[in-house]
């Protein structure tokens, strides 16, 4: 297991140098040219200050050149500077990740109800409760996320002033130091209170929301593989051992749902993590999915080869996650050899 | 069904193709599940297209302020006569209490270096904490009026400026404002050649004669020279403070400068508020500059990111905002007769026009004088004035109406089929033609869709047996084959990127926008003639009046239909007094205040 793991790691530098070239490459075709997507008719209009930007840039230098100066720097943790930010991408990225998580991982603790809601209508097959968790779940996954959005800000902010619409704090509140990223988190390991509760209270919106969106699928997923399982010979042959119906889906269903529900639930927090844009966009949640579209519209390439690799270590982390805990959760994978 | 993926290894490659596909859709055909963020598109297509997103004037005041235009920016008229003018900055009223103002708006800019950032919101936060020598007060900009300078004169030959300095004014640090810190400011914002670099581009020297005295030495002849001083971009440093901190002027300043990251978070400035902080991604915060000359309205400013124009809207109306600078027409009739919220609309700056290319070689039909003028006549001017909001106006021309020089609403062209019909007829095109027809498909700018005004102009073309094959591209890649004058027929716009009427000399033969359209040098003598003259005319009245004259024919044989000029929204609490809509930095915060 340790060198299965240990060989997965070791692959990572050289998936990152292919996910590089194939997102320099895609970035660099757009017909497209960056001094005319950054530089305003004025500047535009002057020669010497086009060629200062060029050759500030480095975008005077030939496309490998280009390549291999981006590979040089990233070898040593360098992910150059954003052209429209004009900070380290690095820095830039280090403020929008944890903003993601945060409401990502909000997100996905709240989809995990999809779990239960699966088996529980898999248990009441085409009862009632069946039919209405069916419905919940056609719901959360056919309907846009922007009308979702928009619907919850009219109820909750508009209507009834419950929640906020927009940012991670409060105005005027101060940020709680800076630990992990999560405001959440860092107020509450840095009691303060009044940024802990401000936090929740902004994050509970856009994090239903999006776990709207993926608890569709999570209910989906559990219930289809739930009744499959219940349908297995091992299963009629422990009914038929006598033991208790609870005892039968604890004991003998649930390992056996776990597994494919495991991947389920981490693909869905691998595409909470990249694909957040119009929730972003909408609460003015400072995330990498508005950096990634403002990146990308205006043509910022060190910055969108800066998100395509966070993406890329955020699945391939995953994934690993995920590969390990199969091995805790199925005894199967434990036992055979690598 | 999942029971092949139990393997695991096949996620990387899936992870893979998902991440090619999202950067696919990202950076090659923009999202098309976009519609709510095409506020940000909007933006960010708005810096792009023409730097400042310049509008103007509230509608009322417009026609006479054009007209009022010929005498007031006397400036340069007055050779050599010095003016000087009772102090106009201090402008707070009097009922200012202070407490916070908080703005919402779509971010355009990561930062407030002035020689750095030429974008809407760096300008509006620039024009609070710096101070520049001349400025503009409200939303007139056909006049400029004292802000650092005490009074300027003007040498004969028009080509030597020198202003002299009011005395006892202090920057945030407590150090006197004095002409060295000018001269290090502009040419800072010379030698660093940033972006606003342009707006010094004709500046050949800066001179500090005395303490309180600076020369700018032109290198030709420049009517615009005032104009182009109100630019937020020549706001001046503390340059004692700002060289500590790694700020050089010296020539090789785009290399030596290591301020920038300084000037993003702090202002050295002698506005009346100072720059405390800033988190790119969220908030902008300025406080009560305490050594400012005059009185200042509030001790705090809080600008936020509200990066979608619905949720600024209902932030506004749930007072959480007192400014809303980015909403649109639309959601400026879903506040109406709400209580607590004001909307105020003001006809832009911006003209949308459509190009038509009089190079043979890139399109035969509209390379005629003829067809370009019947297209002219085919368009239905009323129907644009309802898709860009209340206070839209037909630009006379391509100057638009709120600038000085531009032509009176007599001068618009009218619809006429008959005459459209007749003149296709001439140029030999009895039956119509085909033609290709660009728009960016991602722009929408004041609140008005492209694609929507692309469907109309089809159907108005249509009418005279025009067929138009409609060509989508998305903003980016619309402005590589715009820029490079490669396009038949396409759809544009164009904001002044300072208010003068000389930035629109662009449009005349051999200039940068006409050779977009295939309009050489030579096209047109006539037109060229009265543009060399209006360059360089001191007398204002004669200058507008060649700029007038020059419109006029550009509306029979140029190849440009300007077809509107948008309605402006800014939505604010009712409690806020004294806001005026500036076309350069949107809103002058301590010009207004609050209950």
């Amino acid at each position: 297991m340790l060198y299965y793991i240990l060989r997965r790691v070791l692959l990572v530098p050289f998936m990152l140098i292919g996910i590089s070239l194939i997102a320099f490459i895609l970035s660099h075709s757009v017909p497209a040219d960056p001094v005319n997507a950054a530089l305003g008719e004025g500047a535009l209009a002057k020669p010497e200050l086009v060629k200062a930007y060029k050759e500030h840039w480095g975008l005077d230098k030939s496309l490998p050149e280009q390549y291999l100066v981006y590979i040089g720097n990233l070898a040593r943790g360098d992910l150059g500077t954003s052209i429209i930010s004009r900070r380290a991408v690095g820095e830039d990225l280090g403020e929008a990740l944890p903003a993601t998580f945060e409401l990502a991982t909000a997100a996905i603790l709240i989809s995990l109800l999809g779990v239960p809601l699966g088996i529980l209508a898999a248990l009441n097959h085409r009862k009632l409760p069946d039919g209405l968790i069916r419905l919940f779940s056609l719901l959360g996954s056919s309907v846009p996320v922007f009308w979702l959005a928009y619907i919850a800000i009219f109820v909750f902010y508009t209507q009834l002033s419950w929640l906020p619409a927009t940012d991670r704090l409060d105005t005027g509140l101060a940020t709680p130091n800076r630990i992990s990223g999560f405001y959440s988190l860092d107020a509450l390991l840095g009691g303060r209170w009044d940024a802990l509760g401000s936090s929740l209270r902004h994050l509970l919106l856009p994090a239903c929301v999006l776990a709207l969106t993926t608890i569709g699928t999570i209910i989906r997923v559990s219930r289809t593989i739930t009744i499959d399982v219940l349908q297995q010979e091992y299963m009629r042959t422990a009914h038929s051992k006598g033991l208790k119906g609870g005892h039968v889906v604890r004991g003998h269903a649930l390992p056996n749902i776990l597994v494919p529900v495991v991947t389920v639930i981490s693909l869905s927090y691998g595409n909470l993590l990249s694909g957040t844009v119009l929730t972003e966009t909408i609460f003015s949640w400072p995330g990498l999915g508005r950096y990634a579209f403002q990146s990308a519209t205006k043509l910022d390439f060190p910055a969108i080869m800066g998100v395509s690799i966070a993406v890329a270590l955020i699945y391939i982390t995953i994934n690993l996650i995920v590969d390990s805990l199969y091995a805790v959760l199925d005894p199967r994978i434990r036992t055979k050899p690598n | 069904m999942f029971g092949f993926k139990l393997r695991g290894r096949k996620y990387p490659a899936l992870a893979l193709v998902a991440l090619m596909m999202g950067l696919l859709t990202l950076t090659a055909c923009g999202d098309p599940t976009a519609t709510p963020a095409s506020a940000t598109t909007a933006a960010s297509a708005t810096t792009a297209a023409s730097a400042t997103t310049a509008a103007a004037s509230v509608t009322t005041t417009a026609a006479s302020a054009t007209t009022a235009a010929s005498a007031t920016t006397a400036a340069a008229t007055t050779a050599a006569a010095t003016t000087t003018v009772a102090s106009a900055t201090t402008a707070a009223s009097a009922t200012a209490t202070g407490g916070t103002l908080v703005v919402g708006t779509v971010f355009s800019s990561k930062g407030f270096d002035p020689a750095q950032e030429y974008t809407q919101t760096a300008f509006t936060v620039m024009h609070s904490v710096y101070q520049t020598l001349v400025t503009y007060k409200g939303s007139d900009v056909t006049k400029t009026v004292p802000d650092l300078a005490q009074s300027y004169t003007v040498s004969p030959d028009g080509k030597s400026y020198t202003f002299k300095l009011k005395p006892s004014v202090k920057f945030v640090s407590g150090n006197p404002v004095t002409a060295d810190d000018v001269v290090f400011s502009y040419k800072r914002l010379q030698n660093l050649k940033g972006q606003p670099a342009f707006v010094t581009a004709n500046m050949a020297k800066f001179e500090a004669t005395d303490p309180t005295t600076v020369v700018i030495t032109l290198k030709d002849v420049a009517p615009d020279t005032l104009a182009l001083l109100t630019t937020p971009s020549f706001g001046v440093l503390d340059s004692k403070t700002a060289k500590s901190n790694g700020a050089t002027d010296a020539d090789d300043a785009d290399k030596s400068d290591k301020a920038l990251n300084f000037l993003n978070n702090q202002s050295v400035g002698s506005g009346p508020f100072v720059l405390k902080g800033f988190k790119p991604e969220t908030e902008v915060n300025l406080e009560k500059n305490p050594n400012y000359s005059g009185a200042v309205a509030y001790d705090k400013i809080i600008i936020k990111n509200v990066s979608d124009v619905n949720v600024q809207k209902t932030s506004l109306e749930k007072g959480d905002l007192d400014f809303a600078l980015d909403i649109g027409a639309e959601q400026a009739n879903g506040l109406k007769g709400k209580a607590g919220v004001n909307i105020q609309q003001s006809t832009s700056l911006t003209i949308f026009f459509l190009l038509m290319n009089a190079d043979p070689a890139i399109s035969e039909p509209t390379s005629k004088p003829e067809v370009r003028q019947a297209i002219r006549y085919a368009i239905n001017y009323k129907d644009y004035l309802e898709l860009g909001g209340g206070a839209s106006v037909q630009p006379p021309s391509v100057i638009p109406i709120g600038l000085a020089g531009a032509l009176g609403q007599s001068d618009q062209v009218a619809t006429d089929l008959a005459k459209a019909k007749d003149l296709l007829t001439k140029a030999g095109y009895p039956n119509g033609f085909k033609i290709k027809m660009s728009y960016p498909s991602d722009l929408t700018q004041n609140g008005v869709k492209f694609e929507t005004m692309a469907q109309k102009m089809q159907a108005d073309l249509a009418l005279v047996g025009i067929t138009t094959e409609l060509d989508p591209k998305t903003i980016q890649v619309w402005l590589d084959e715009y820029r490079a004058g490669k396009q038949a027929m396409t759809l544009s716009l164009w904001g002044p990127d300072y208010n003068d009427p000389s930035d629109y000399l662009t449009f005349f033969p051999g200039q940068k926008l006409a050779l977009r359209a295939g309009w050489k040098a030579g096209a047109d003598a006539e037109i060229e003639d009265l543009a060399k003259k209006a360059a360089v005319e001191l007398d204002e009245s004669k200058r507008l009046g060649y700029y007038q004259q020059a419109q006029k024919l550009l509306n029979q044989r140029g190849p440009f239909a300007p077809y509107l000029q948008p309605t402006q929204v800014i939505g604010f609490r009712t409690n806020i007094n004294g806001f005026a809509f500036n076309p350069v930095w949107v809103v002058s915060f301590n010009e207004t205040s609050k209950k």
